[in-house]
């Protein structure tokens, strides 16, 4: 899976984001532009050096409030995968199951 | 203490065999890390205990709780202090005080990483200075492999120094009742002669050039920043000077190392939980005992009983006679052949398992040499060959797996025989220079 979060990672430095790295950064002092170009220095990396694959799924038969407390618990859209052949079937966020909360009547 | 009555073993087995047996089994499933070595090392443990050779009482006279405590107490003092960022600081601090110059950065590191190898275990030494050092590395945009190299042999040549640095200093000065004075005396001194032998061999083809700028990102680190919580840092350097000086005073106070280092952590986690309430110090208390590494405190239980089951059939007197044989009785042949032997072995195998099985094979030999106290020189031999050792592969101690996993995730792998030919042969100059050491000074 790739988000906005794997951009993050890109932009900092490696000691900190690997297992058991850094847990703290506040000593580092680096402007904009230091980060502008470790991102840039990632130009041509391939794309599977920064994407999450250890990712909590769904399945279409997944009960709503199982999916929510996953929801809950990753803070991002959930991949809903066909258990049968491990097919992308789309993605559920937050939003889409408030909405659903939202319109439905008690 | 051996074979007072023989024991009664399973199915009418020989106990010397049986107990062998399981002894070489053991050893056998540690070397090839199919199954986790505390698992490994508590299944014998049982065996040994279910199969008659020794009660479970017997088994628990043969466990060094003064060498569990001792490794207790100092890894929650460890656990607790690191949070507060003084391990970054020192490492930051170290490196501009060189200009981040990256020569000066691999000599200072080496220095910091042998400093507190000495003072707290190796693992915890190399856990805290490596990310920092992939920081730095990562900035100067060098090869962070001369760096994690040195750390490596800084963490076991430091840890050689004192009681306190290494798991076999620790077993052994438990067993024979050496003191942290008598290791300071006798062994640091090795220390500083062998730790500059890192960075000389390292010079040897090797460029280390850092552009300016790139010099200018490390010296724009404010390492006064690192120190997340200075609070809890007064208080841990509070506790760890006290310890350091309990440590030294130990021998005439007449007390243990392992209740010195238990009282420093009690303290240290009265101090820091004292004013928080009962929820938020079961958590905190909680956080600081997950700090130990129980891995390695259950490998030494099943490891302690295992060898003591083996030495209660008078297999270990029988193989002190033969190396006596070998060494024609002499002490000074004995003292060299151990350090040797110690240093090969403890390259292969954990130096752990090996010391526990020497220490009481030593023992063995005080009635060929005259009695225990003439004992010392083997005791130093033994301890600089499997400290020393440990430095002749990446499998010779565990904080060289633990720098080999952090220059995996940081895309610079360490492999096994790249580094073994480049480190073996450094490993066996300190041990020449310890040969040299032990017999001008002990013969």
């Amino acid at each position: 899976m790739f988000g906005v979060n794997c951009l993050l990672k890109l932009v900092l430095p490696k000691a900190a984001v690997m297992e058991k790295g850094l847990t703290s950064l506040s000593f580092v002092y680096e402007s904009l532009g230091d980060l502008h170009q470790r991102l840039k220095d990632m130009e041509h990396e391939p794309i599977s050096i920064c994407m999450k694959q250890d990712v909590e799924i769904v399945t279409p038969d997944t009960p709503l409030v199982e999916t929510l407390l996953v929801l809950y618990r990753n803070r991002t859209s959930i991949p809903v995968v066909d258990p049968e052949n491990n097919k992308l079937l789309g993605m559920i966020s937050y939003w889409d199951v408030g909405e659903k909360i939202l319109s439905a009547e008690g | 203490m051996h074979n007072i009555h023989q024991p009664d073993v399973i199915f009418g087995f020989d106990p010397l065999w049986f107990a062998g047996a399981l002894f070489v089994f053991t050893y056998a499933m540690i070397l090839t890390e199919r199954l986790n070595r505390a698992v490994v090392s508590l299944t014998m443990a049982c065996l040994m205990i279910l199969g008659g050779v020794l009660t479970q009482e017997a088994a628990f006279q043969g466990v060094d709780f003064n060498t569990l405590g001792l490794l207790t107490g100092m890894m929650l003092i460890v656990g607790i202090t690191k949070d507060s960022g003084v391990f970054q600081y020192l490492a930051i601090w170290s490196a501009k005080r060189v200009n981040a110059d990256p020569w000066g950065i691999l000599v200072t590191l080496v220095l910091v990483t042998a400093i507190l190898s000495a003072l707290l275990d190796n693992v915890t030494t190399v856990l805290l200075i490596a990310p920092v050092t992939l920081l730095i590395t990562d900035a100067l945009k060098v090869s962070a492999y001369p760096y994690l190299f040195a750390e490596i042999f800084a963490s076991n040549i430091g840890g050689t120094a004192t009681l306190i640095g290494d798991p076999p200093n620790i077993m052994i000065g438990s067993a024979v009742g050496l003191s942290f004075n008598d290791f300071l005396f006798n062994l640091a001194p090795l220390s500083l002669i062998v730790l500059p032998l890192i960075p000389i061999y390292l010079i040897w083809g090797r460029k280390l050039v850092a552009d300016p700028q790139s010099r200018q990102q490390v010296m724009n680190y404010r390492e006064a920043d690192a120190i997340t919580d200075s609070r809890l840092l007064k208080q841990s350097m509070f506790v760890l000077a006290l310890v350091m000086v309990g440590f030294i005073l130990a021998h005439d106070i007449g007390q243990q190392p392992a209740t010195i280092a238990m009282f420093g952590a009690a303290v240290l986690l009265i101090l820091t939980n004292l004013p928080k309430d009962p929820s938020e110090q079961s958590k905190r208390v909680h956080k600081a005992f997950c700090e130990v590494e129980w891995i390695t405190i259950f490998f030494f239980i099943g490891l302690f009983i295992v060898v003591y089951g083996v030495e209660t059939t008078g297999l270990l007197e029988m193989l002190a006679h033969q190396v006596l044989d070998l060494t024609g009785g002499d002490k000074p042949t004995t003292a060299i052949a151990i350090l040797w032997v110690s240093a090969v072995a403890s390259a292969v195998v954990d130096n752990i398992p090996f010391v526990a099985t020497m220490i009481p094979l030593i023992e063995n030999m005080a009635v060929t040499f005259g009695g225990p106290e003439e004992l010392a020189p083997l005791w130093w031999s033994l301890a600089l060959g499997s400290c020393l050792g440990g430095n002749g592969s990446l499998v010779g101690a565990s904080a060289n797996l633990i720098v080999a996993g952090f220059a995996e995730r940081a895309g610079q792998p360490i492999r096994f025989l790249p580094f073994m030919l480049m480190a073996f042969p450094l490993m066996l100059m300190s041990i020449l220079v310890s040969s040299f050491y032990v017999y001008l000074r002990y013969f």
